[in-house]
């Protein structure tokens, strides 16, 4: 993981102001497996045609948020799983007008299934550069508000163990739903 | 001589005491008789207060409109920007995503008798160049795109693009971005859901 601060982002043609990440002044929210009970029962929903994501645990909603999908790019419908998750890193992609260039990307968790390789690249993350959840603003990725991206993040498994989190046969990843 | 004295002293002194205690008494009467006529006052309607508010997505900056009766406050944190006496009909809303991402502008939706405008404001309460501190979208919209209808503003795709959906008769889905700092209407070859 690389954080790149003082850098300058792109996004819809336009310059954008990077937020700086301290990996120093933060204090990561880790824990040890079996702190948490019931790992298994986390689930995430993501619904593209409500542009909305709920988390439940077993049958308690832990959050539900507006978040935004693929307008660029298609978010694939389908089951998945995460299987890593990072505090921070760079996303860069696209052609002409829609060229995107965004250090620091924040809380982002990668998910996989059989049809979507790890190689792809799709992820929940957090988004500082726009600020139009509930619509499709995305070039494949599931955007939330970078408060949302934290409480999710600190949530989902596997559960963080330092700056860039693979799952293991211990530390299993938490399903996602894209419906 | 000493005695008859001492007890016309006494006699005396009871005597106060007791005129004392009996005007003391009248006065707690008197007290609970005004206060019994003060409750028994009808009380004057309390205005509803409302409070609708939004947290920046970084969760540093809050804005607030706080509506008490007729008159509305537009808060950023502890710092009040500006009152409104609201017309009977007339809203102000706090979108979900009212704030632009680095947390400079936010915009406000105002409600009057069904139809929509929206206001943007900076952060600091400062006014725009041309004078304000709030500058409306709808109407300079609407003068430069007669044809057409602003049906909602979503968000912001930047920091200083707000998205624009607006209809005509012929197109029921046409975005715009509005530049905040140069007041320009971009049109777009896609449209924004």
């Amino acid at each position: 993981m690389v954080v790149n601060n003082g850098e300058t982002g792109v996004f819809a043609g336009q310059e954008i102001e990077v937020p700086e990440i301290s990996l120093g002044d933060e204090q990561l929210t880790t824990k040890v497996l079996g702190e948490v009970a019931n790992v298994q029962a986390k689930q995430i929903y993501v619904s593209l045609e409500k542009q909305l994501l709920t988390a439940y645990e077993g049958e308690t909603v832990y959050l539900e948020t507006p978040i935004s999908t693929g307008k660029w790019g298609r978010t694939p419908p389908g089951e998945y799983t995460i299987w890593v998750k990072m505090r921070a890193t760079r996303m860069e992609g696209g052609t002409g007008a829609d060229y995107y260039n965004l250090p620091n990307v924040p809380y982002v968790m990668f998910f996989y299934n059989d049809k979507i390789p790890k190689i792809a690249g799709y992820s929940l993350h957090g988004a500082y550069w726009h600020n139009n959840f509930g619509h499709a603003m995305s070039h494949g990725c599931v955007n939330m508000r970078q408060i949302d991206a934290e409480k999710l993040y600190n949530w989902v498994s596997p559960l963080t163990t330092g700056t860039v989190t693979y799952t293991d046969a211990e530390n299993t990843g938490t399903k996602v739903t894209i419906f | 001589m000493k005695k008859i004295l001492g007890l016309t002293f006494f006699v005396a002194m009871i005597g106060v005491l007791v005129g004392w205690g009996m005007e003391r008494k009248q006065k707690v009467q008197d007290k609970q008789e005004d206060t019994l006529e003060i409750m028994a006052v009808e009380p004057l309607p309390t205005p509803t207060a409302r409070v609708m508010e939004q947290v920046s997505p970084d969760g540093r900056m809050m804005v607030s409109v706080n509506i008490k009766g007729e008159q509305a406050g537009i808060w950023v944190g502890d710092l009040m920007l500006m009152t409104k006496r609201l017309e009977p009909e007339e809203e102000l809303l706090v979108p979900f995503n009212a704030w632009s991402p680095d947390n400079k502008y936010f915009f406000l939706e105002r409600k009057i008798a069904g139809e929509s405008e929206f206001w943007v404001m900076k952060a600091t309460g400062e006014p725009f160049v041309e004078g304000g501190i709030y500058r409306v979208i709808a109407e300079p919209f609407t003068l430069a795109y007669p044809e057409l209808t602003l049906v909602s503003v979503t968000g912001w795709a930047s920091p200083t693009l707000l998205i624009i959906n607006a209809k005509s008769e012929n197109e029921p889905k046409i975005s715009f971005w509005y530049e905040v700092p140069s007041k320009q209407f971009i049109r777009l070859s896609s449209y924004f859901y």
